[in-house]
Order: structure tokens, then sequence, then C-alpha cells
């Protein structure tokens, strides 16, 4: 991976895991892993613990992207975040919501799904330019 | 320097300023974040936040014949509709922020803005420049390719331009 896009998946892990670490406390007083809780971090995502520790875990695996240059961690914390974002628009509003996202969470997980997945799968200069045998 | 060659450059925009690029991207990332945020509210399964705005378009119409479709066809379907919204505005959010297929999510931003401007302008206490200006902020984000300036698209469209694939010419050019 170029370093461009490694500070590319750099600023994304970072997202993530400020966010995960955040979203985690922010929820402390809610009373299980899998429940809400009243306030917005930052007026603009809702997550239970449980949603923020898998941002956590996808931004920690993003992170280990960055310093070991192996696509294939930031690529399953993209697939992480996706699955995030589609549990979401099914569960929202519904009894079985673990996540406790709304469709703002929605829009912050395939942000960092979307982001991840087109910086490790985007053909680069190099790969363009490289024989077709 | 001549006439012709002052009149160039008195016309010359700065796009190559740091000042300008960055301004075009927070311009950018300005607007995700209001469709990230005004996301949150569209709340199936029942969607009565949204189904209340939207029925603006027919109990105080803007423009009868688009009244007459919500009230046949939106608002019977709400559920529908609903998800369709958030799925939209979610996307928006995201794509708009991260500066990915930035012209095509700017014209998808052009046509939501519309569609919500048909809806609640003339509701009762709406700023109807608010409407206005997001229409005006994403025509500046298409016109600009705001995507280009700290953003994926900038990033990745080297790649997608020197790349004969049908996706990277469709993003290339969305970007």
């Amino acid at each position: 991976m170029r370093s461009d896009r490694r500070s590319g998946v750099l600023i994304l892990a970072t997202i993530a895991i400020v966010i995960g670490i955040a979203g985690f406390i922010n929820a402390l007083d809610a009373p299980s892993l899998t429940s809400g809780f009243k306030a917005q971090l930052w007026r603009l995502v809702s997550m239970s613990q449980l949603g923020a520790l898998i941002t956590l875990v996808g931004g920690l695996l993003a992170m280990g992207s960055v310093r070991t240059g192996k696509r294939g961690l930031a690529a399953t914390a993209g697939l992480l975040f996706m699955a995030a974002a589609g549990f979401t628009l099914v569960a929202v509003g519904r009894s079985f919501n673990w996540l406790a996202g709304r469709a703002s969470t929605l829009s912050l997980w395939l942000l960092l799904g979307v982001g991840l997945l087109a910086l490790v799968i985007s053909p680069e200069v190099e790969d363009a330019d490289a024989p077709s045998s | 320097m001549d006439l012709e060659q002052v009149k160039e450059e008195a016309r010359r925009l700065p796009t190559e300023s740091a000042a300008t690029r960055a301004g075009i991207a927070s311009v950018r990332i300005v607007f995700g974040l209001l469709w990230l945020t005004q996301a949150s509210w569209k709340s199936p399964p029942d969607f009565g936040a949204l189904e209340h705005f939207t029925s603006f378009a027919y109990r105080e119409p803007v423009f009868a014949p688009y009244g007459f479709i919500v009230e046949k066809v939106v608002i019977p379907n709400i559920t529908i509709f609903g998800y369709l919204v958030i799925v939209t505005e979610a996307s928006l959010g995201a794509f708009l922020i991260l500066g990915l297929a930035t012209r095509f999510w700017a014209l998808v931003g052009i046509a939501q803005t519309i569609v919500i401007t048909l809806s609640v302008l003339n509701a009762p206490n709406e700023w109807s420049w608010a409407y206005y200006m997001m229409f005006a902020g994403h025509v500046m984000i298409l016109a600009t390719a705001a995507g280009r300036t700290f953003g994926l698209d900038g990033l990745l469209r080297p790649g997608w331009l020197r790349t004969d694939h049908p996706v990277t010419r469709l993003l290339a050019r969305a970007s």
C-alpha cells in the first residue's frame, strides 16, 4: 500500500478508534452491553457499548493495516463496518437493535466501511501500469 | 503584462492555493455532516416525524402536482419511502465526507434538496433560505468536483483514469 493510501487508512482508523472509545465511555450508563442511551455522541451518532466495541475493533484492525502494510486487515475492518451498517439498516427502530444505532450511525459505519474498502480495492497507478499477463 | 494577460489573470480561479482547496473540502465535509445528522431522526418502522413533514407537500403545497403524488403515492407507502430516504441521506453523509464519487453524490444531494424543498418550503416557521443555500452548496460541490481536494476522489482517481474497466471509468466520471 502506497503512503498516501496509508494516510487515508490512518485517518479513517483514527476516526474509528476515537469514536469507539468515546462511544463506549458515553454508553457506560446504559443498563447492558446492547442497550441504547439518552445522549447522542457529540450530537452526531448513537451506539451501544457493543456498537462502540465494534467501532473500536474495526479501527484497531485498520490501524494494524497501517503499521504492517497488510491490506487484508483494512479490508476486514471495512467489511466489519459494512456489516454493522447493514445490520443497523435492518434493526433501527426495532427491538433487536443491539448496536443501538440510528440512521446517522449507519452513515458513520458506511463511511468507514466504504472508505476502507475503496482504499484497499481501488487500483493503484502502479497496478494499472503493470503488464496484464 | 498586456491587457489580455491581465484579463486572464483577473479571471483565474485560485484553485491551486491551499486555502481555496481547504475551503472547498470543508464545504463538502460540512454538507456531508448535515446529511449524516439529519438522517438520525428518520425512525422506522412508522416514520412518524418524516410523514409529518412530508405531508406539508399537500397540506401547504408548493407545487400542486407534487403534493398530489405525495398524498396518493408517498404517504400510503411511507415505510418504503422512509427506508429510501434513510439509505439516500446516510449515503450522502458517508460519500460527501469521504469525497468519493462526489459529483454523482452532489447531484443526488441536489435532487434530495429539491424533494425536501417541494415538501416543506411553505410549512409554518420554515426558513426558506436554508433550502436555497442547501441547493447552492451542492451546486458548488458539483461544480468544483470537491472530492478531488482532501478527498478519496483525489487519492484514487489517478488509478481509475489509468485502468480500463467499466467500474473505474464510471467512478472517474462520477468523481
